[in-house]
């Protein structure tokens, strides 16, 4: 995605006093090829790192036999306590031809980039990929199921990311019931009582992950789950089985990978000493890597509303941040929703260049208890874009 | 038993906790059929 937005900017270089950047094309197979070679330097070396503490490493699949059994390539293993950290998959939805549809997985170890992208889902994955593709020159169509693509965005944010969708143009649309996929790999769709199609070289299924707890036969072990994830307490504890627990995707809820730094220590310490250390989420900021990108910490104005908080909204839109003017970056916008009276700070949303960084400060303070006003006249350095969350706070 | 503490998956959550359950003294295993990153890591 960075690659992809470099390049998406670089075009734009004229508007800097830089010549010839106009015909910077993409070599979508290098570019393929840098991001297997850099996973797989991360990858290097972990089992040997596992071995070298003492760890034993199993290789196998592992399956459960009981509450505390666990069976790995027909060997059989017990544990005092086991903690399942078997992540997730994207799904597949039960639509007649989706065998013809390739999953983010897929997507992107393809050997050549798609001229037409049709993508079956409007949530952050289908999302985050369609905005690449689209900037890398593909066409791209993404249909969403219900009535907003993104339902978890707060209504202004998702309002700029459609606009930067238009500006990309990508074709949005939504109240789609995708009803097959054909040999052709065109998308047969009813909007209403209107039958459409949509054809497509590549058709992207980004309808969401299940994690692959299932596959362990949990039920063997007393396991209860919750939709596809174990049914956790605060301790990350299963509620059905207290020697089994779970982190990151198998624990569901929020699938990203800081949470599972997060959990794994936790999750071993009450396993190992006994139920001492609980999750916080509270304060848990996340992105979506769409071109422009999104940041958001906390509640958006309509969850701080139906919860009953007297709501106030302040705004700074990023064309009158200079850092954002003088780089030519100027789209987006940054919102911190908070209450009234108190100035205690709900929730705080960044669309535009860098949000994954700049939704950093907010969230920092944020953990700190800081009030609107005392964190407004904080001091920054400037001109910076992370200045924009300052402004904002200082806006009223 | 064999192990105080088995921990299926040897991504990034599964190979934290295994670390964090050997830093504690346990008896750790992590069984893993893959490779060694997590989803987010692998995949993109």
């Amino acid at each position: 995605m960075s690659t992809i937005e470099l390049l998406w900017r670089a075009r734009q270089g004229k508007r800097l006093g830089l010549t010839g950047t106009e015909s910077l094309s993409l070599d979508w197979k290098a570019v393929i090829d840098r991001k297997d070679r850099i996973v797989e330097s991360w990858s290097k070396g972990k089992e040997e790192d596992l071995s070298k503490l003492g760890i034993a490493v199993v290789r196998g699949k592992g399956r459960f036999l009981g509450p505390s059994e666990v069976a790995v390539d027909g060997k059989k293993l017990t544990g005092e306590k086991i903690i399942i950290a078997t992540g997730s998959k994207p799904a597949r939805p039960p639509i007649p031809g989706a065998e013809r549809g390739i999953t983010s997985d897929e997507l992107i170890h393809l050997k050549e980039q798609p001229a037409r992208l049709v993508v079956v889902g409007g949530g952050f994955i289908g999302l985050e990929f369609g905005f690449a593709l689209a900037r890398a020159g593909s066409k791209v169509t993404i249909l969403q199921s219900g009535a907003q693509i993104a339902p978890p965005l707060d209504d202004e944010i998702r309002e700029a990311l459609l606009a930067a969708a238009r500006e990309a143009e990508i074709s949005v649309v939504t109240n789609v019931k995708v009803t097959r996929i054909v040999e052709d790999k065109t998308v047969e769709a009813q909007i209403g009582s209107k039958a459409e199609r949509f054809p497509a070289d590549q058709v992207l299924l980004a309808t969401g992950r299940t994690s692959n707890v299932e596959e362990l036969n949990p039920q063997s072990a007393g396991v209860e789950l919750d939709h596809s994830s174990v049914k956790i307490n605060g301790y990350l504890q299963s509620v059905s089985n207290p020697r089994i627990y779970a982190v990151g995707d198998a624990a569901g809820k929020h699938q990203h990978t800081p949470i599972a730094w997060y959990e794994g220590p936790i999750a071993a310490h009450n396993a190992v000493k006994g139920n001492e250390r609980k999750t916080d989420f509270s304060v848990f900021p996340s992105a979506i890597f769409t071109i422009p990108s999104i940041g958001q910490v906390g509640l958006t104005e309509k969850k701080a509303q139906d919860r009953g908080h007297h709501v106030q909204v302040s705004k700074t839109p990023f064309s009158y941040n200079p850092a954002a003017g003088v780089r030519e970056e100027t789209e987006g916008l940054v919102k911190v929703v908070y209450e009234e009276g108190t100035e205690r700070i709900l929730g705080v949303h960044v669309i535009g260049a860098h949000a994954e960084d700049i939704i950093q400060i907010a969230a920092t303070g944020m953990l700190g208890g800081l009030k609107k006003s005392q964190f407004g006249s904080a001091h920054y350095v400037f001109p910076t874009l992370g200045g924009a969350i300052f402004d904002a706070m200082a806006a009223s | 038993m064999d192990y105080d503490l088995m921990v299926i998956g040897a991504g990034t959550a599964g190979s934290n906790a295994a670390k964090a359950g050997v830093k504690m003294g346990a008896k750790v295993a992590i069984v893993e059929e893959d490779g060694f990153s997590g989803t987010c890591l692998a995949r993109g």
